[in-house]
């Protein structure tokens, strides 16, 4: 087991923990969801077949355990409606996050960019992230995100252009 | 700071994006492990209790349907319709049970990573014959290229893709739009009733790679008249270079001055249109060779579909979704969900199939990757299509396979 985790710490560590922080943007989120990747991987390391690229592979749990935790979230965000607000929507509840200290250092167009990255769609975000942050290819990203390769397109043209809009 | 008064450009957004900072991991490397490894301890726990539930419950199943087939064997001198209703109940009792042993079984499957483990439904390509004649296309193996070239309709109105399909192809997109008409040849245009561009004097240097396109056309190049055909020319360029993320064609002469294209006057370059969320409806000239077109764009996938129940016979075009079929959408982020209600042809027919196309083309221009369709009807499929399952979205459309 600690050969695969060194194996895979050493080739993928510093991209995956890029790839799901800017999604989550919170340094202990991150950290929680970055473990359970691994745990995944290292448990089901023996039966990947090499369909896929091994960095493909691990990149689509990565997704995968974020979209969960998006969606655990969103359930405790309902809750926290029903319980705690009659007059809050749920928008109010989302908390702001502080910017980590590698964006303050940025200069105020990178600061911009990443507040209003979070504007963006699940998806969107996803897409921009591999492509961009991660210089993924358009092949990587669409077997990553199980999408056709004119999907990733169209979504990585529609980010932008939103990303456009708030950006004005 | 000095952009609040001036317009970010999609090319300043993208190169800011490549310069966002490395979030670093603040927690060593052996802390870390030390985590992910006593994680690995807590995990068989609850294995074991996902493990047990569905199986727990495989077993009760298997007992009761013990209980109830022993029942009924014991019983053999019951009269016919008694026998008829156990018979019945023990296969409603037996499908029940292995629905909730499969649904249990799934949500035991969460630890077993695979890349289908949030979608696990299974996906269905339709299958075609050669005899068929379908408007849509799903690429056969991943050596199979394909390529947009395009046509126009008889009155000039609409720019119809069609998709070439090469098994062995040298994935050179210059090597197929410089001979677009090559593949059009008159017996093509005259079985589907369309006409061509003329294409031939121009010269597209295409790098796909870097998203950009240029066109060529002789110094005396006269571009054909018509108020409209400037547009319908920018569409047909839009629909041939969307999938290549081309935004906007560089538009010269060979000596690389200005080229007068119709009513767009004097250019150097042309934007291309998005074409995004374009609503399918069916080309028919004179009973030629049915093909898809693009015909417009609509807020949603519901104006779409609604859309789609309107023909336009002037010109030639067919409303694909019958004018009496009543219809509701379900979506999720990947798939459409249609429940017809309503609509009297709606069967194992052509024209079903047809609308079947129409609408896989349309969710595809709407992001959409998987279509289910029910109809009020009892068969199971349409066509190669099948129904109540997620049938994937076509590659291509209008297919012409080369070689």
């Amino acid at each position: 087991m600690k050969t695969t985790f060194d194996a895979f710490y050493h080739k993928y560590h510093r991209d995956l923990y890029q790839f799901v922080f800017y999604m989550v943007k919170d340094s202990t989120q991150t950290e929680d969801i970055v473990q359970e990747v691994y745990v995944k991987v290292l448990k089901s390391y023996d039966t990947f077949r090499g369909d896929s690229s091994e960095k493909t592979w691990l990149f689509a749990i990565a997704r995968h355990t974020t979209l969960d935790f998006f969606r655990k979230q969103q359930k405790r965000q309902h809750r926290l409606v029903e319980l705690f607000s009659w007059n809050k929507t749920e928008h109010d509840l989302k908390d702001e996050k502080a910017l980590p200290e590698e964006i303050v250092v940025s200069n105020d167009e990178i600061q911009q960019i990443y507040q209003k990255l979070q504007a963006c769609s699940i998806d969107q975000k996803q897409v921009i992230i591999l492509r961009y942050i991660q210089s993924f290819s358009i092949q990587e990203t669409a077997d990553i995100m199980g999408w056709t390769i004119s999907k990733v397109k169209t979504t990585q043209h529609r980010a932008i252009k939103k990303l456009q809009e708030l950006l004005h | 700071m000095q952009r609040n008064n001036e317009r970010w450009r999609e090319t300043d957004i993208e190169k800011k994006l490549t310069e966002m900072p490395l979030i670093q991991d603040k927690q060593s490397k052996e802390v870390f492990f030390r985590k992910v490894e006593q994680q690995m301890d807590k995990a068989p726990k609850h294995r074991w209790r996902r493990w047990m539930l569905p199986s727990l419950t495989g077993l009760i199943a298997l007992v009761l349907l013990f209980l109830i087939v022993q029942h009924t064997i014991e019983q053999p001198l019951q009269i016919t319709e008694q026998s008829n209703e156990s018979d019945m109940s023990v296969r409603m009792d037996s499908s029940a049970e292995k629905q909730t042993v499969s649904e249990e079984s799934s949500f035991s499957g969460e630890d077993n990573v695979t890349l289908n483990d949030v979608e696990s439904e299974e996906v269905v390509i339709p299958n075609f014959n050669p005899t068929d004649q379908s408007m849509i296309h799903y690429k056969q193996t991943d050596q199979e290229h394909l390529f947009t070239i395009v046509a126009s309709d008889k009155s000039a109105s609409y720019a119809i893709p069609i998709t070439l399909v090469d098994p062995s192809s040298t994935d050179n997109p210059n090597d197929y739009y410089n001979r677009i008409n090559s593949f059009l040849p008159v017996e093509r245009q005259v079985s589907y009733g369309i006409e061509t561009f003329p294409f031939d004097d121009i010269v597209f240097e295409i790098n796909h790679e870097r998203t950009e396109a240029t066109m060529t056309v002789p110094e005396n190049y006269s571009f054909p008249e018509g108020s409209s055909i400037a547009h319908l020319f920018r569409r047909m360029l839009s629909l041939m270079f969307q999938s290549y993320e081309i935004d906007e064609v560089i538009v010269q002469t060979q000596n690389g001055n200005p080229v007068k294209l119709g009513s767009y006057g004097e250019i150097t370059k042309l934007d291309l249109l998005a074409l995004e969320q374009q609503t399918y409806k069916i080309y028919q000239y004179e009973k030629k060779q049915p093909m898809l077109v693009p015909t417009q764009t609509s807020e949603s996938i519901e104006q779409a579909l609604k859309a789609m129940q309107e023909e336009e016979p002037t010109a030639n075009i067919i409303a694909p979704i019958p004018k009496d079929a009543e219809f509701q959408l379900t979506k999720t982020e990947n798939n459409l969900n249609i429940t017809f209600s309503k609509g009297n042809s709606l069967g194992d027919n052509k024209q079903t199939s047809q609308m079947i196309e129409s609408i896989l083309m349309t969710a595809k221009a709407f992001n959409y990757d998987t279509v289910v369709i029910d109809l009020p009807y009892k068969g199971d499929k349409v066509g190669n299509y099948k129904m109540k399952a997620k049938i994937l979205v076509p590659d291509g459309v209008n297919a012409i396979t080369l070689h």
